[in-house]
C-alpha cells in the first residue's frame, strides 16, 4: 500500500509543527497505516532521546570559569580604553605644542625686521650743500669752496669725487700734480754719475 | 527554581521586566556589576546552545565567552523594545558559526564529563553517557543550519517563528529543516544501535 504522506510529514506531526489540519490528517492516516505509524514510533523515540539533552546541565566550575574570563577580558578592554583615551589627550597636546611653535616660527619668518636703509653719498651732498658745513667757524671767513682775499689762505684738503664707473673723463683732472722721478745712479767711478729722471704722468722716461 | 526558569525559557516567555531594563541601563552605561548579572542570567543558556552546536565543551566555553563580549561591545546597539536572550541566542548562533568554520569539527567527542552533572545511578549515567555521544555524534553530522534549527526547536524548545527570527529564515524553511533533521537523527541512531 502506497502512503500519501510523506516522513517529513509524520516529523512535522510527532513535535505538533504540521498545520491544525494536517495533523488531523495526518492522526487519522496513522490508525491505518502501520509503516507510518512505526516511523512515528521512532522518531518519538529519537526526540525524546534529544530532549534528554536539556536535562544536562553546565557545571557550576564551567561557569565561573567562562564568567571569570569574561570578566578579566571586559576589564582589559575597559582599561585599554582609559589608557587609550588618555594617550590620544596626550598626544593630541603635543601636537598642538608642536603646532603652535612653528606657527609662530613661521609668523616670524613672514614678517622680518624693518631695516631703515639710507645711502647717502658724502661727497655729493658736501659739493651740494656746502654752507652747511659745521667743523669752520664763521669768523676765519672762509666758506666752504670760497676763499676771501683778506685772510690767509686755508689750506683745504682736496676732495676727489670717487668715479661712479670705470670711464675716464679726460676733461677733468682730478690728480695731484706729479713731480718727476730721479734715480741716481753711483757708479765705481766718482766723475761719472747716472741721473735717471722717470716721468711718472706718462710713465715713460725723460 | 531552575526547573522553573527552564520552564520559563522554554515555553520563551522569560519575562524582561523592567528590573532587567534598569540592569541592562546600567550595563550600556558601562556598569560591571550589572553586566556580570547579565552574565549570570544566560551564561547557562548560552555555553549550553554552543556546546550542541559546537559538539566539544571547551569550545562552547570560548564561543560564550566571545559572546559575552560582543554583547558587552556591542550592547548599546541592542533594540530595547525587543527582547534579549534571542538577541544573545542569535549572536551565540553566528559566533558558533565563526568558531566552527575555524576548527576542525572532533564529532567523537561527546563532551567533558566534568564539565556535565550527572544525577542518575552509575549504570543509567553510564547508559545515558552513551545515548548522548551517540546524539551530538549524530547532530555534528547534520548540516549546520539543520543543526541550529533542531538545536533551537527542540533542544532549546523555542516556537518555529523564534528559530526563524534568529536564523534569519521563514518558517516554512525552519520546519522543512527541522523535519529533515528529525529524520536524519532518527536514522543515524538506528544505525549505531545496529
Amino acid at each position: 500500500m502506497k502512503c500519501s504522506y510523506s516522513e517529513s510529514d509524520v516529523a512535522l506531526y510527532v513535535e505538533g509543527d504540521a498545520p491544525t489540519a494536517r495533523i488531523r490528517e495526518i492522526a487519522a492516516h496513522l490508525a491505518n497505516c502501520p509503516a507510518c505509524s512505526d516511523l512515528e514510533a521512532a522518531l518519538r523515540e529519537s526526540q525524546s532521546l534529544l530532549k534528554s539533552l536539556r536535562q544536562e546541565a553546565v557545571s557550576p566550575a564551567t561557569l565561573s570559569a567562562v564568567r571569570s574570563r569574561v570578566l578579566a577580558e571586559i576589564e582589559g578592554i575597559r582599561f585599554r580604553w582609559a589608557w587609550g583615551r588618555w594617550a590620544y589627550a596626550v598626544a593630541g597636546a603635543v601636537f598642538v605644542a608642536i603646532a603652535g611653535v612653528g606657527i609662530a616660527l613661521q609668523m616670524q619668518k613672514a614678517e622680518p625686521p624693518v631695516q631703515l636703509i639710507v645711502q647717502t653719498d658724502t661727497a655729493v651732498a658736501a659739493d651740494e650743500a656746502p654752507s652747511e658745513r659745521s667743523d669752520v667757524p664763521p669768523s676765519s671767513g672762509v666758506s666752504a669752496g670760497n676763499t676771501t682775499p683778506s685772510g690767509p689762505p686755508v689750506q683745504q684738503p682736496r676732495r676727489v669725487r670717487k668715479p661712479k664707473s670705470n670711464a675716464v673723463n679726460p676733461d677733468v683732472d682730478v690728480r695731484e700734480p706729479v713731480k718727476p722721478l730721479v734715480v741716481k745712479l753711483l757708479t765705481d767711478d766718482p766723475d761719472v754719475v747716472i741721473y735717471w729722471l722717470v716721468d711718472q704722468k706718462d710713465g715713460g722716461t725723460l | 527554581m531552575e526547573l522553573r526558569a527552564t520552564a520559563l525559557w522554554m515555553s520563551g516567555s522569560e519575562p524582561e521586566g523592567q528590573e532587567f531594563a534598569i540592569l541592562l541601563e546600567r550595563a550600556i552605561a558601562g556598569d560591571v556589576s550589572a553586566f556580570e548579572q547579565i552574565i549570570a542570567r544566560y551564561e547557562r543558556r548560552v555555553i549550553s546552545v554552543a556546546w550542541r552546536l559546537l559538539g566539544r565543551p571547551e569550545d562552547a566555553e570560548d564561543a560564550a565567552q566571545e559572546v559575552f563580549l560582543r554583547a558587552f561591545r556591542y550592547l548599546h546597539r541592542f533594540d530595547r523594545r525587543r527582547r534579549f536572550e534571542p538577541w544573545l541566542i542569535k549572536m551565540t548562533v553566528n559566533v558558533c558559526h565563526d568558531l566552527g568554520r575555524k576548527r576542525r569539527q572532533h564529532p567523537e567527542s561527546a563532551g567533558d564529563p566534568d564539565a556535565v552533572c550527572g544525577s542518575g545511578s552509575p549504570h543509567e549515567d553510564l547508559h545515558s553517557e552513551e545515548q548522548k555521544r551517540l546524539l551530538y555524534k549524530a547532530l555534528q553530522e547534520l548540516p549546520e543550519k539543520e543543526r541550529a534549527a533542531i538545536v533551537l526547536r527542540d533542544i532549546e524548545g523555542l516556537s518555529t517563528a523564534e528559530v526563524a527570527g534568529i536564523l534569519s529564515s521563514s518558517e516554512a524553511t525552519v520546519r522543512s529543516q527541522i523535519s529533515t533533521a528529525r529524520l536524519k537523527i532518527r536514522k543515524a541512531l538506528e544505525r549505531r544501535r545496529l
